[in-house]
């Protein structure tokens, strides 16, 4: 417990020394000032230690003062603060750590399982080495005729030459006028046939064409031909274009 | 004219495996047909010629014969395509328990994979087959068509079984 003793000094505040007082508990035995530098060097646990005996200490101390050093009371009482404020954050209740992330659970190494069949894989491989397979470019290689049936290229230049006919002149607007490639006429036929189901070469064709759209569009129609997107047949002497799968 | 023939022309000039319903098709047979004539076709290469019948990949496709390989080599000179022990490996660890992310390979072999799976993927062996659903989507990793034709397997089902696979090293070819 705690008692008056005149023994040592404090100096919290580094100007006065503090009254004698003498703390005793289980866990501390010593002067005011040496639990205050124990205290604030965090060498004690101020928990275990009761302080309410030294506050009682303290203020039968300044009741018994007749003529005392205010001063230093005033430094006992700063460093009684300091106790205090110390030790009421210490029994503060600790919040719970955050329960460890759980992460996917992982296989315990296992390579040597795999060993054996490592060197299987090994052997099956060195014997695969043994096998040679043929590696040839063939896109140079002969092509299937294209089987148009009943139609006849006289009939698509028959065709084509009216188309040309009705074409409108192209006006030179500028030297470098954006063409549409091949490949988004191709697409803008397929479009054209598969709403319509069943087109012939008018119904591709914009509704005001120059000669240059006649030229891209039978060259796309004869590209999807060729490579088997779409089929022709000639009917009343126009030739119907239609889907491949139709 | 015959299917067995038509069947020796088309795989000969065909650079991958072909599967048995491409064949149907092209042949107009059944699949049952022409199943009995590529097994009449394997038995006429076996008894003579240069080159054999083989099943890999999912397909049908012809090679040269192993006792060729030397000469065949010797013509050709073919570059080496080694394959280091770790690459091995982890390849062994993916064919076996795929799909699997480069943590578990990680996992499984104790040791970082990142450059064995590299390797892998670089030379076409192991491929992305889609993405783990944990937090992070981790890439999912998993052996390609040209694994099971670099290792002379018709499917993953013929790879050999973890416990009996010393003996299966021998069966392979």
């Amino acid at each position: 417990m705690s008692r008056l003793k005149e023994q040592e000094s404090l100096s919290p505040a580094g100007v006065s020394t503090t009254p004698p007082l003498r703390v005793e508990s289980q866990a501390f035995t010593g002067s005011l000032a040496t639990l205050f530098h124990l205290a604030r060097d965090c060498r004690v646990d101020l928990v275990l230690i009761p302080l309410a005996p030294v506050c009682e200490a303290y203020i039968q101390y300044i009741e018994e003062m007749e003529e005392g050093d205010v001063d230093s009371a005033g430094a006992a009482l700063l460093a009684l603060a300091y106790l205090v404020e110390r030790k009421a954050w210490a029994l503060l209740p600790i919040a719970d750590p955050p329960p460890p992330q759980e992460l996917p659970e992982l296989p315990e190494p296992t390579a040597h399982e795999y060993a054996s069949v490592t060197d299987s894989l090994e052997e099956m491989r060195r014997r695969r080495e043994q096998l040679f397979f043929r590696a040839v470019d063939q896109s140079d290689a002969y092509e299937l005729p294209l089987d148009l049936g009943s139609l006849r290229a006289d009939d698509l230049a028959r065709v084509f030459e009216r188309l040309m006919d009705r074409a409108v002149p192209d006006k030179v607007v500028s030297l470098n006028r954006p063409r549409p490639s091949l490949a988004e006429v191709m697409r803008s036929v397929v479009r054209q046939i598969r709403r319509l189901g069943a087109a012939t070469i008018d119904d591709v064709l914009p509704e005001a064409f120059s000669r240059l759209d006649v030229v891209f569009t039978f060259l796309a129609v004869l590209e999807l031909l060729r490579i088997g997107q779409i089929k022709a047949r000639i009917a009343d002497g126009e030739v119907v274009l239609r889907g491949a799968e139709a | 004219m015959p299917m067995v023939d038509l069947l020796e022309a088309l795989l000969f000039v065909s650079e991958a495996p072909v599967t048995l319903k491409e064949l149907a098709t092209v042949c107009g047979a059944s699949a049952k047909d022409v199943h009995v004539a590529l097994e009449e076709l394997r038995a006429r290469m076996d008894d003579a010629g240069g080159l054999r019948l083989v099943e890999l990949a999912g397909g049908f496709q012809i090679c040269t014969k192993e006792k060729f390989a030397e000469p065949i080599a010797r013509f050709l000179k073919p570059g080496k395509r080694r394959l280091g022990k770790s690459a091995l490996e982890a390849l062994a660890i993916v064919a076996y328990r795929q799909p699997m992310t480069l943590t578990e390979i990680d996992a499984v072999r104790g040791v970082q994979s990142d450059y064995a799976l590299r390797t892998l993927v670089e030379k076409g062996l192991v491929e992305e087959v889609g993405r783990k659903q944990t937090p992070g989507r981790p890439i999912l990793y998993g052996t390609t068509r040209d694994f099971l034709h670099q290792f002379n397997l018709a499917s993953l089902d013929d790879l050999p079984p973890m416990e009996a696979s010393e003996e299966a090293a021998g069966v392979g070819v």
